[in-house]
């Protein structure tokens, strides 16, 4: 099977990741912050370094801003739910996941949808400048879309957030690990991020900086200190890290930043390469695509459609054919609406730094025998 | 020389403060709490040797919430 998937997990991890899991489970095995033993300190000792690794990496205010979660869905309910209240008014993009909408609308906040330009930054900027009330009190937007790929205008964006003073929230599930994201001089509050996509470790950890205060919890339980105290604790990060943590896939984070660290700039021009392969080739047989990889600020995620096939069932006859592709909505009905694919969803190309130029002319060539079929 | 046993909210900034005061030549190192103050249990403190102001002063400028601070000679 090749896997061009990599926008729903990263489908191949850093030997360096997975020697980083078998390790923690060997060796790590105690739980962390919650005895007083040697075992359980020497964990907790290498939680807070990854928590300090975190921080830097995403240029926060410390280990302490730093708070692991189950993913990075559970991330951004704790931002949304723990900040707004009835009658705040919020402003989203038009391309946001259903991890944002969702909870908005269960909340039953008010919010606009600020419509974001495939090819001019500026324009998005300002769309999200009208859309500001007397009463918005956040601006949260994804770093990327999980559809079309569009990076959005984070510095800029944060710009007007401070000088407005409205708080600013980031989903970086897809921007993580593959475009620069420094909290303090993009002036944002809180980053949510999912470990096991851009920064390649396992799945079930999530992460959430906060370099703001979060009023409300939405799971309180042990924290391991203080425990004859009902109420939760009022610090981060225990504060919102109820439950024990998933130490293997946090120890395997600091190999995953630093598989990362140090050539971000080659993991996107690798992947663009891959995408800009599969566009050109694609093209000339009449695909349809709905962004153009050559424009700027992109990252490696690209939908498309085969004539008027169904994409369940061009991602099926794929699958079939050994490649791994994701078709439908992505959980993100909003940015297909945008491009006009809200009925019948597309299929999304999202290659890793592990993927080869062979890998997609195989890709092409199966593409091509369905077209004919 | 004086030892001093500081209570603090978390292991996180427990851990945060032992390794600021080694940084800055202090020696520190994290136990448990033991029945401090009638609480029983579940949580942390740093035990430090030297000087208790400048030990106090470096947590405190690091943003860590001291709870309290016994001094033993």
């Amino acid at each position: 099977m090749i896997y061009f998937d990599n926008a729903a997990t990263s489908g191949k991890k850093p030997q360096t990741v997975i020697n980083s899991v078998n390790y923690a489970l060997k060796n790590l095995s105690a739980n962390p912050g919650r005895s007083g033993h040697f075992a359980s300190q020497i964990a907790a000792t290498e939680v807070y370094k990854v928590r300090q690794k975190v921080s830097d990496f995403f240029g926060s205010n410390g280990a302490e801003s730093v708070v692991f979660t189950y993913n990075c869905t559970i991330s951004i309910n704790m931002v949304l739910k723990g900040i707004l209240k009835n009658g705040d008014h919020i402003i989203i993009s038009d391309m946001e996941h259903n991890a944002v909408t969702r909870p908005l609308n269960k909340m039953k906040i008010d919010y606009t949808m600020a419509n974001v330009s495939l090819v001019d930054d500026k324009q998005t900027v300002e769309n999200f400048k009208n859309a500001i009330r007397p009463n918005t009190k956040m601006v949260f937007c994804t770093a990327a879309s999980n559809v079309l790929g569009k990076i959005l205008p984070l510095d800029e964006i944060g710009k007007f957030c401070k000088q407005k003073g409205l708080l600013f929230g980031v989903d970086a599930a897809q921007g993580a690990g593959l475009i620069p994201i420094n909290m303090k001089k993009m002036n944002i509050d809180f980053l949510c991020i999912a470990a096991h996509k851009g920064l390649y470790c396992p799945m079930g950890l999530g992460i959430l900086i906060a370099r703001t205060p979060i009023n409300n919890t939405i799971i309180e339980g042990g924290t391991g200190t203080n425990s004859i105290e009902q109420n939760q604790p009022d610090y981060l990060p225990e504060k919102l890290e109820s439950g024990t943590l998933n130490l293997p896939a946090i120890y395997s984070l600091k190999a995953g930043i630093n598989f990362v660290e140090n050539k971000m700039n080659c993991i996107l021009k690798h992947e663009n390469a891959l995408v800009k392969q599969l566009y050109d080739l694609l093209k000339k047989e009449n695909v349809i695509f709905y962004t153009n990889p050559y424009n700027f600020g992109y990252v490696p995620v690209i939908c498309f459609n085969v004539d008027d096939l169904q994409s369940e069932k061009v991602a099926e006859f794929l699958n079939k054919s050994g490649f791994a592709l994701r078709a439908g909505l992505h959980c993100a009905p909003t940015a297909h609406k945008k491009i006009g694919t809200l009925q019948y969803g597309a299929v999304r190309f999202s290659p890793s730094i592990f993927n080869t130029d062979k890998e997609v002319y195989m890709l092409v060539k199966a593409i091509k025998k369905l077209k004919n079929l | 020389m004086q030892r001093h046993i500081i209570s603090v909210n978390s292991i996180t900034y427990a851990i945060k403060g032992r390794d600021l005061l080694r940084k800055q030549g202090f020696r520190a190192y994290i136990e448990r709490k033991t029945n401090a103050n009638g609480n029983a249990g579940c949580g942390y403190v740093i035990i430090a040797n030297g000087n208790k102001n400048k030990i106090i002063n470096a947590l405190l400028e690091a943003g860590i919430n001291i709870v309290d601070v016994n001094t033993v000679v």
